[in-house]
């Protein structure tokens, strides 16, 4: 087991250069001078002073050649130093500190939502097949994938802030603002964890092992969750673990929506500002979480189901 | 008619007049202390707010809440009045200005303003490095002396002709103790200055939290008082998606929200919700189409004419963007700039909507309809590219079709803003359709100068140039509109700028929020306003 994590670890490290290596090279396709940027906007060009571009352009040491700016960040990287943000004030590492916990606050209640209700749902959904609740349940799961993120996230405001009055409308700081973003986020996932989970139990309990159960008198409830559950969940964890590519993803659009900070909208503004330092280490940190999380989703297979073992 | 039926009536019409009274007593009601006034736009702050770095519009804006300048312009006149100044001399030759300082300002800290407290500012803004150096006059600005201890003389090299647009918007004085204690973290987690708020927190890109400085007493005659603020806090907050602002404006979590993306609920959907909406003309300049004047086939001035007859200006203003909250545009400068005189006045030097002349215009030039209703000649159609951020695109999509109507091919191309900048100052585009936000008589006139970086016409006319020359120096208000009229009527003339939509600048606010302040630059004021409840 050991071995296998330290593997993975490993192999973590081309990884991640090839990742950056891409990036950087990507946001160097793109015309346009990252220093000058910061003094234009959509509607406003402010003259510059060319010993402050200088100065600047030195600072974020744009003044040397493309390769070495790429092996300065990866050394200077290597140590933990991932220096300062070219749009924003202060140490990338830093700007990355104060928006990462909203990120993951986020970022969980949406994935305990999407679990929680994808699996309760696709579980009812499956015992009651056929009936009016299994078609209810797999028409709105259906629903949920098939709505854009933006556009659920303005009719839930419209309806449980702005009609309702049971949430604010947008921001941070309490439980009550994280309902409806989190809610936002994770529909869509838990519309798919909905389905899959239905389809993998109704599979699963065609299976010999539990008309065995059946035969030796064991009650519905524990052939459902005690034996059928544990082993069509195995998909679902899977699944479960995809899905946080996607909200990390869909977290953009759900933190512009309800004016959240966040590390989605940092991505987005990092990138049009072409904020070298802060968009390569955002992405470094995007595929660092995604191979970790994928990698605990493997481990987590062993849990579920003691056949599996990486030894 | 019966006694009950009498009472009845009675009550009716003291219930009618009372309600068409109401809202003249409301306004007529004494200032009311206390209070926190949220403010929610589209736009984010992000770095420095010291004047001495700030890039971004809203930190601009923040920071005329927590500084005062020299002097304020009088939004009606453009003329200076008294601020952290009570009087001020020019020199004969406009070279220095003397200033005579209050001397019962302090700043946030409890420090006093004084010349050499003046003197610290200027001379940092100066510097070389510092983005404020343009501001400043950059190698014309020989020095600020200290005369006396509440006066100042600041000398340049030449007259600075917009010196009085720039301190009014851009420079702010900020406590040299602050300054000097803070360090690099000035303007970023704190500043100290003299303005009718002090700064609390400063979140980038999230909000800014404000309260009120109780000792202020020096408030511009261009407001309505001269003491502390009204308000007890003023926050500013980012919120982009305009549904979000309007429903944080519904449910009173804000109480004062830019309207951009939400003028098609101006009007009675707002009276009802208990909103008020205030229309301000934008300042800077009018969107307007900037024609690439050294690229063929743009470079025939028929052919550039031809598109200013295409363009059916009361088509535009009515688009969803504008939602019939814009005026038709007759000059590149921003109506708001050129108040207290009107565009109209430009009005001969246009060429109006007439597709039918825009049709001989380009027979004339020799462009031939082809079967596809896109003109030809010399076996070339007839076809021209827009490069365009994203946000534009609504907008491009009709001048595209208005364009096809007399047989010209515009293809569209969407960019990010980083390509945008780019291909226009490097002047690889046809046509762009932009505009300008700021105060001053230069906007709309040095986007068509050759001297001017990003300037996609490529106009490079002499005569235009050495006006602009001239303004740089010019500090008599008079001479400055006679110098933007001969501007105007180049740009105009030439049809490398066609002015399409003079754009207001909407705002909705819940109708508890009284006396908000709109001067020259269009942006709100809150050092004024308070809540009615």
């Amino acid at each position: 087991m050991f071995r296998y994590v330290a593997r993975r670890l490993i192999g973590l490290v081309p990884i991640l250069l090839g990742v950056t290596l891409i990036v950087f090279l990507m946001l160097y396709l793109v015309p346009g001078d990252p220093i000058l940027l910061l003094y234009r906007q959509v509607d406003n060009i402010q003259e510059v002073p060319p010993a402050r571009l200088q100065s600047l352009r030195r600072e974020f040491g744009l003044d040397k050649p493309l390769m070495m700016q790429y092996l300065s960040f990866v050394a200077k990287a290597v140590r933990g130093d991932f220096g300062k943000s070219i749009t924003l004030q202060g140490r990338v590492i830093d700007i990355i500190k104060s928006e990462l916990p909203f990120t993951i606050e986020l970022g969980l209640a949406a994935l305990i939502f999407a679990v929680v209700f994808g699996i309760l749902t696709g579980i009812v959904a499956a015992v009651k097949r056929g009936t009016l609740i299994d078609t209810f349940t797999m028409v709105a799961a259906t629903w949920g994938l098939a709505m854009p993120t933006f556009w659920f996230g303005l009719m839930a405001i419209i309806i449980f802030s702005v009609y309702l009055g049971w949430f604010p409308t947008s921001g941070e700081g309490s439980f009550s603002h994280l309902v409806l973003p989190a809610v936002t986020l994770g529909v869509f996932s838990a519309a798919l964890i909905a389905r899959l989970t239905r389809s993998s139990l109704l599979e699963t309990l065609h299976e010999d092992f539990v008309r065995t159960a059946r035969a030796k008198g064991l009650p519905e409830s524990s052939i459902v969750y005690r034996h059928a559950l544990r082993n069509a969940l195995i998909p679902v964890v899977t699944v479960v673990g995809l899905q946080f590519g996607s909200l990390l993803a869909g977290a953009v659009i759900t933190e512009t929506v309800f004016a959240r900070r966040g590390l989605g909208r940092l991505m987005v503004e990092a990138i049009l500002g072409k904020d070298f330092p802060l968009v390569q280490t955002l992405v470094l940190l995007s595929a660092v979480t995604y191979v970790m999380v994928n990698l605990t989703v493997d481990l987590f297979y062993v849990v579920i189901d003691p056949r599996i073992t990486y030894d | 008619m019966s006694r009950h039926r009498r009472i009845f009536v009675l009550l009716m019409a003291v219930g009618i007049i009372g309600g068409l009274l109401a809202p003249s007593l409301a306004q007529t009601t004494a200032p009311r202390q206390g209070g926190t006034l949220t403010v929610a736009w589209n736009i984010s702050a992000v770095g420095s707010l010291d004047p001495k770095e700030a890039r971004a519009t809203l930190n601009w804006l923040v920071g005329k809440h927590l500084l005062d300048p020299l002097a304020r312009l009088d939004p009606k006149t453009g003329e200076p009045k008294p601020a952290l100044a009570k009087s001020w001399t020019v020199s004969a030759d406009g070279r220095s200005i003397t200033y005579v300082l209050r001397d019962d300002v302090v700043f946030h800290d409890g420090t006093r303003f004084d010349a050499a407290a003046a003197k610290f500012n200027l001379d940092r803004f100066a510097e070389k490095d510092a983005f404020s150096y343009s501001l400043m006059g950059g190698e014309d600005y020989v020095g600020t002396e200290v005369v006396d201890r509440f006066t100042i003389r600041i000398t340049w090299k030449r007259p600075q002709g917009f010196w009085w647009d720039i301190q009014a918007y851009r420079i702010g004085f900020h406590s040299p103790v602050a300054v000097r204690a803070a360090g690099a973290d000035y303007g970023s987690k704190v500043m100290v200055g003299t303005g009718p708020f002090k700064l609390v927190r400063y979140v980038e890109r999230t909000e800014i939290v404000m309260e009120r400085f109780p000792q202020y007493r020096w408030g511009s005659p261009i407001y309505k008082h001269s003491g502390p603020a009204y308000l007890d806090n003023l926050i500013f907050k980012t919120v982009q998606e305009p549904t979000t602002r309007l429903s944080a404006l519904e449910r009173d979590e804000v109480q004062f929200i830019e309207g951009q993306q939400l003028q098609h609920v101006y009007g009675e959907w707002s009276k009802r919700r208990g909103f008020a909406g205030a229309l301000n003309l934008k300042a800077g300049t009018t969107r307007a189409l900037h024609i690439n004047v050294k690229r063929p086939p743009l470079d025939d001035q028929r052919l550039r004419q031809a598109i200013a007859h295409a363009m059916n200006r009361e088509v535009l203003v009515r688009l969803p963007r504008y939602s019939g909250l814009a005026r038709v545009a007759y000059g590149t400068i921003a109506g708001k700039n050129w108040e207290p005189g009107s565009l109209d006045q430009f009005k001969p030097f246009n060429f109006p909507y007439n597709p039918k002349r825009a049709r001989e215009l380009l027979e004339q030039a020799g462009w031939r309809l082809g079967s596809d209703g896109i003109r030809v000649k010399d076996g070339k159609r007839l076809q021209i590219e827009a490069v365009e951020p994203q946000v534009f695109l609504n907008e491009v999509q009709p001048i595209q079709a208005m364009l096809a109507d007399v047989g010209i091919d515009m293809k569209i191309r969407i960019v990010d803003l980083a390509t945008w900048f780019s291909v226009m100052e490097r002047r690889q585009v046809d046509i762009v359709l932009r505009s300008r936000s700021g105060p001053g008589l230069l906007f709309g006139i040095e986007d068509w100068a050759c001297q001017f970086p990003d300037s996609p016409s490529g106009l490079c006319n002499p005569e235009l140039d050495r006006i602009v020359d001239q303004l740089n120096v010019t500090m008599d208000l008079k001479r400055k509109r006679d110098l933007v009229s001969r501007a105007q009527r180049i740009i105009l003339v030439s049809a490398s700028g066609i002015p399409l939509v003079d754009e207001y600048y909407p705002w909705l606010m819940r109708n508890t929020v009284q006396d908000v302040f709109y001067p020259y630059d269009s942006w709100p004021r809150f050092y004024d306003a308070w809540l009615s409840r």
